[in-house]
């Protein structure tokens, strides 16, 4: 198990130093950021002091060496735009995507695996046909309309819930429902499909056969044996909630990361857009090692090999 | 339960699945998976049903199990009817009925030690979970496995000594009747011995009914009182097992022993000749299309089981010609494929 | 004196983990529901007020302002000598009055006697001059500091409450861009802070003192009782940062909000029948227009009757209906009523789309050859987009073909902005904000050769521009400015269309009448109806 992490967080670190050199790259391939940043009364003076106090003058190589040493220390420059340390703006934004990532992905688990799991159990039912039409239309419809519609539903309509801001367990729910609903639907698919595969595994007609009872079976045994699939799944849901919840973001005016990237890369803020990659990056990194560890203990057979 | 009543009686029965339709307006398909088939296993015998794979012998298995439910005809199990239960009806007759699977990783749980496995049936059947383990030396012994065993997991077993330990757990109950479908196929040669030896050992000491399904002909008349063999969700010839075996009548059974006795097994063995799809069966007789003998009557009517005599029965118009040797073969030229 | 301002940024850098002190995680705030709708803020007894608006502030330094969107902040917590009276007009703040003598160089203010900081210390000359300093000290690297506080050559204190500010050219701008270009700071405050004063705890004198921020979130000032005249009827004021419009508006529709500013107009036209919003709006002087690349793009662009005729193809006025749905201010000249030395008459370019394509077949116009336009495409400035189809549309209709390219707003500032004009475009759709009603800052960067925005040549011109503030006093300076309207008209480097109406929403209970002219919202005068 030890040997284990050891290689995963090894294969981690290789793969954050390829991406430091893509998204260095990238981000400079935004534009320049300088008229941006100076305002049209600037003089010519100020441009280039802002290029050179940002080393934005030096050749690229050297930028990227200075990149580099300084962000292994947590340092990711400052940003242009705000002027203030481009990691604590990245920090302070990374907490409440966190928080709405979390609270989306128990909206979308309680939505799409009971779904799923009822679908499995009654094929051919309207039921089953129900769900078909539920993950169609969470796929299909954007996050922006749906959210748009709960808040006209559900805030202007219905003064139940706020609609927008960052703050209580009552800001939490609009946007949360907005994107649980969005991933709930693929959830629920794969539950309804690895549930289906379950059940009509060898072990699942042995455990009928043996007599224990069907709820039983479905929702400690099957449920169980389909759980790593979706553990994995869940896990690559995370992370993209982690950096793609952007449209969500900026309808419920939520402070995250997915809209602050967004920004950073219309107003060219290269410190800004490197530290959110690369944080985002270091983030869903972790949440995929926890996931391999999780199977691991989940299934004996993935350790000892 | 009189002394005459057969442990397992099946009367008609039949199992049709449905396709979903592919469009709006169009029609659901129906496959005929199992079609009138009946026969009886007598207490404490062994029944073997052969046939190729497709032939709809698993799904009999599955419906014996209440794994599946007949869409016709009448199953019964020491004469009752056993899709008529009641919850605690159907827990009592799971512990009637166990079975033994093919693949035996597939039906061992690989998160549980073998302690476990072989527990499971008794707590599920309501007993604590101390109790139920504190047998688990006893069983393990019965099917031949040492008593460290007990804390192994299943990837860590030998594929013979798997199927060990579903044996040991199917009999855990103490039932009376077990399904076996294809219980050593998966296994080595050499291990397949041993294995049935077990099962022989079994049913004489506790008097167990077997139905056992395989298509390696020699195995099948190792353990089998009775024979059935199936084609295409018929039985087409049943009876004891050295007759039908021996000395087959139904054509098909003919061309099965005597590819057998070349040595290959069963599935190995490809028949020359048309292949019916489930989805649009020949009229008449469904061997017509891969039978040598086939002729004018074959294809207008479809054959009945007819009695052949001391209980072997077989479902084809020209069984007698065929046997004696009097049959032309007009059909398709079999040859070795 | 070098003052104690901000510190290098490499230096910054290596502090290393210099976490953001607005730290969100796990923070609940309070929020609009339980906030506004009459909650009354603790000690003043007033209500409270809750602002929702699309930006954030990059910066809480007055040193340090690169955009008019930063205003919606500081033009309610700073203030400066003169500024801006609730019509937009330049009247007296933070000085009460002012001589100036007959050279123009030198200006002496008087102080209002009751004029407080934030922190409770009164606004002394000492301020004055310290505000100066630290505005054209290198350190600071004001961005700005060229339009005003670098041509004053000191500042002198001569009593408690009076001061001496000694230019180094005549300016006659300098009394307007007090308001906008030199807010005045406490010198005890910067002096104790230490280093980034602002980034903590902004100290001004306006209506209203700065109380926390939330970076990206939220803004909480506070109503200031010791204002020297523009108390507001408000305690506790929290600016809300919506960045999508629909939900900015949602945000009145549901009272979670009781003002909501920029609103788009096509958002703002239904809203205006809703029992409990008021829609109000405001003239501004955000220019939109189309410039014309009379350097290097289609040669016939080089000529003044061409560029007049184009003008002549448009019809502002439809196309302000159908794009901005009445919420602008078509306007024939190169400003907007209220502009000083806009009050000038010319004979219009009136729409007329044969007569212009008769110029411009007279002009030998290569019809053969489109014209490409260059279009903003995200949402800076609303119906940009419509805005440039449009216009094509009217081009197309004379026999001109056009070409549109939608950059977003750093791409399309990149080109507009360049040092080097792009050869590959024609014409440019723009808007370019006056800050107060002089003109001559834009003017300046707008048409003068060689300036970052100018897509034209005229040494007449330049000469003219490059006079426009050398003046004594308004009266001898609008005649002058009149002229340069006008030649300007002649001219038409580029196809004036509108200015914007900025487009507030209200809630029922509340009464305002938003500061015209300005593109950003003063609200010391929000008051319960």
């Amino acid at each position: 198990m030890g040997r284990f992490i050891l290689t995963r967080l090894w294969q981690t670190l290789i793969t954050l130093l390829l991406l430091t050199v893509l998204i260095f790259i990238l981000a400079r391939l935004t534009g320049d950021p300088t008229p941006l940043v100076m305002p049209s009364e600037a003089t010519d003076a100020d441009r280039n002091f802002f290029r050179q106090q940002y080393g934005l003058d030096r050749p690229i190589h050297e930028q990227y060496v200075i990149f580099l040493r300084n962000a292994l220390r947590g340092d990711f420059g400052i940003s242009f735009r705000y002027r203030e340390p481009a990691f604590g703006l990245v920090i302070a934004a990374i907490g409440p995507t966190l928080q709405l990532a979390g609270v989306s992905m128990l909206v979308a688990m309680m939505l799409g695996l009971p779904l799923g799991i009822v679908a499995a159990l009654r094929p051919g039912s309207w039921i089953a046909a129900a769900v078909r039409a539920y993950a169609s239309l969470g796929q299909a419809i954007p996050t922006f309309w749906s959210g748009l519609m709960l808040i006209l539903f559900l805030s202007i309509t219905l003064p139940i819930f706020p609609s927008s801001g960052y703050g209580g367990p009552e800001n939490f729910v609009l946007p949360a429902v907005t994107l649980g609903f969005y991933a709930s639907a693929s959830i629920a698919m794969l539950t309804w499909a690895n549930m289906t595969e379950a059940l009509r595994s060898d072990f699942v007609q042995m455990e009928r056969v043996l007599g224990i009872p069907p709820r039983l079976i479905v929702l400690k045994h099957a449920l169980r044996n389909a759980s790593l699939p979706i553990v994995t799944y869940l896990g690559l849901q995370f992370g993209l909630l982690l950096g793609g919840a952007v449209v969500t973001e900026r309808v419920f005016a939520w402070p995250g990361v997915g809209q602050m990237l967004v920004d950073a890369i219309l107003n060219r803020d290269y410190p800004v857009v490197q530290a959110a990659v690369m944080m985002t990056a270091v983030l869903f990194m972790m949440i995929n090692l926890m996931v391999d560890l999780l199977y691991a203990v989940l299934d004996p057979r993935v350790s000892r090999s | 339960m009189t002394a005459n009543e057969p442990m397992v009686e099946a009367s008609g029965i039949g199992k049709t699945f449905t396709l979903p339709a592919q469009s709006l307006f169009g029609e659901a398909k129906r496959v005929a998976a199992v079609v009138d088939v009946s026969f009886r296993i007598p207490h404490g015998r062994t029944f073997g049903l052969v046939g190729e794979s497709g032939s709809g012998k698993s799904t009999i298995a599955k419906m014996l199990l209440k794994l599946e439910a007949p869409t016709e005809g009448d199953l019964r199990v020491e004469g009752q009817p056993i899709f008529r239960q009641s919850p605690a009806e159907e827990l009592a007759y799971r512990r009637k009925v166990q079975a033994v699977f093919q693949d035996p990783y597939g039906s061992l749980s690989p998160r549980m030690r073998a302690d476990r496995i072989v527990s499971e049936p008794l707590r599920a059947h309501g007993m604590p979970r101390r109790e139920a383990e504190a047998r688990a030396p006893d069983l393990l012994r019965i099917v031949g496995l040492p008593p460290e065993a007990a804390l192994k997991y299943p990837h860590e077993f030998s594929g013979g000594q798997r199927q060990r330990l579903a044996i040991a757990r199917a009999l855990s109950v103490d039932p009376q009747l077990l399904v076996l479908d294809e219980p050593v196929s998966a296994l080595d040669v050499s291990v397949r011995a041993q294995v049935l030896a077990l099962l022989r050992d079994m049913q004489q000491r506790l008097g167990l009914t077997y139905l056992f399904i395989g298509h390696d002909l020699a195995v099948v008349r190792y353990l089998s009182d009775i024979v059935g063999v199936m084609y295409f969700g018929r039985v087409v010839e049943v009876g004891p097992a050295r007759q039908v075996l021996r000395q087959p009548f139904h054509p098909y059974t003919r061309r099965l022993v005597a590819l057998a006795s070349g040595d290959a097994p069963l599935g190995a063995v490809r028949m020359q000749g048309e292949l019916p799809s489930p989805l649009n069966p020949p009229s008449g007789c469904l061997f017509r299309t891969r039978c040598t003998y086939a002729d004018t009557t074959c294809i207008d009517q479809r054959p009945e089981m007819r009695d052949a005599g001391s209980e072997h029965m077989v479902a084809c118009h020209h069984y007698e010609a065929v046997v004696a040797g009097t049959k032309a073969e007009t059909g398709p030229q079999l040859r070795e494929a | 004196m070098t003052c104690p301002g901000v510190m290098h940024p490499s230096e910054r850098g290596k502090r290393g983990f210099a976490i953001g002190r607005r730290s969100v995680i796990g923070a609940g705030i309070a929020t609009a529901i339980g906030g506004t709708r009459g909650v009354l803020a603790q000690g003043t007894g007033k209500p409270s007020l809750t602002v929702a608006i699309g930006t954030d502030a990059t910066t809480m330094d007055p040193c340090r302002i690169a955009g008019g969107n930063d205003y919606f902040f500081f033009a309610n917590v700073f203030e400066g000598l003169y500024g801006p009276d609730e019509n937009g007009r330049s009247t007296p703040l933070l000085a009460e009055s002012h001589t100036v003598s007959p050279d123009g160089l030198t200006w002496d203010f008087t102080l209002r006697a009751n004029a407080r900081f934030h922190n409770g210390e009164p606004v002394t000359a000492e301020d004055v001059r310290f505000s100066w300093q630290r505005a054209i000290d290198p350190a600071t690297r004001n961005p700005r500091a060229s339009v005003l506080v670098a041509n004053i050559a000191d500042v002198e204190v001569l009593e408690l409450r009076r001061c001496r500010v000694k230019l180094k050219r005549r300016d006659a701008t300098f009394l307007d861009n007090c308001g906008e270009y030199w807010y005045i700071i406490s010198k005890k405050h910067v002096e104790s802070a230490g280093e980034n004063p602002f980034d903590r705890m902004p100290v001004g004198t306006g209506p209203f003192a700065f109380v926390e921020r939330r970076i990206r979130s939220s803004i909480k000032l506070r109503g200031f009782e010791q204002h020297w005249g523009r108390v507001p009827a408000f305690g506790d004021v929290l600016m809300k940062i919506v960045p999508d419009d629909q939900s900015r508006v949602a945000q009145i529709q549901t009272g979670e909000s009781d003002l909501v500013i920029n609103i788009p107009p096509v958002l703002a036209a239904p809203l205006q029948r809703a029992p409990n919003v008021q829609i109000i709006r405001a003239p501004s002087f955000q220019n939109i227009y189309l410039a014309i690349n009379a350097l290097n793009g289609h040669p016939g662009l080089r000529k003044a009757e061409v560029r007049r005729a184009l003008t002549m193809a448009i019809d502002r006025q439809a196309l302000a209906r159908a794009t901005m749905l009445g919420f602008a201010q078509t306007t024939e000249l190169l400003c907007q009523t209220g502009v000083f030395g806009c009050d000038v008459t010319v004979t219009p370019h009136a729409f007329d789309a044969n007569r212009a394509r008769e110029l411009l077949t007279q002009a030998g116009f290569d019809f053969s050859r489109p014209l490409r336009i260059l279009g903003q495409g995200t949402g800076r400035v609303p119906q940009a987009r419509e805005t440039v189809q449009g216009a094509a549309a009217f081009l197309n209709r004379i026999g001109i073909r056009t070409e549109i390219n939608m950059l977003d707003y750093g791409a399309w500032l990149s080109i507009y902005g360049g040092r080097e004009k792009d050869p590959n475009v024609d014409l440019i759709f723009a808007n370019f904000t006056d800050y107060n009603a002089d003109p001559s800052g834009r003017l300046l960067r707008q048409i003068r050769s060689g300036s970052a925005y100018s897509w034209y040549s005229n040494p007449e011109v330049d000469a003219m521009l490059d006079r426009m503030n050398d003046f004594a006093s308004a009266d001898e300076r609008r005649p002058f400015v009149r002229q340069i309207f006008k030649r300007l008209h002649e001219e038409a480097p580029l196809i004036p269309l509108w200015t914007v109406d900025s487009i507030y929403g209200l809630g029922r209970r509340l009464q305002w009448k938003p500061t015209p002219n300005v593109s950003w919202p003063v609200l010391f005068n929000v008051r319960t109806a």
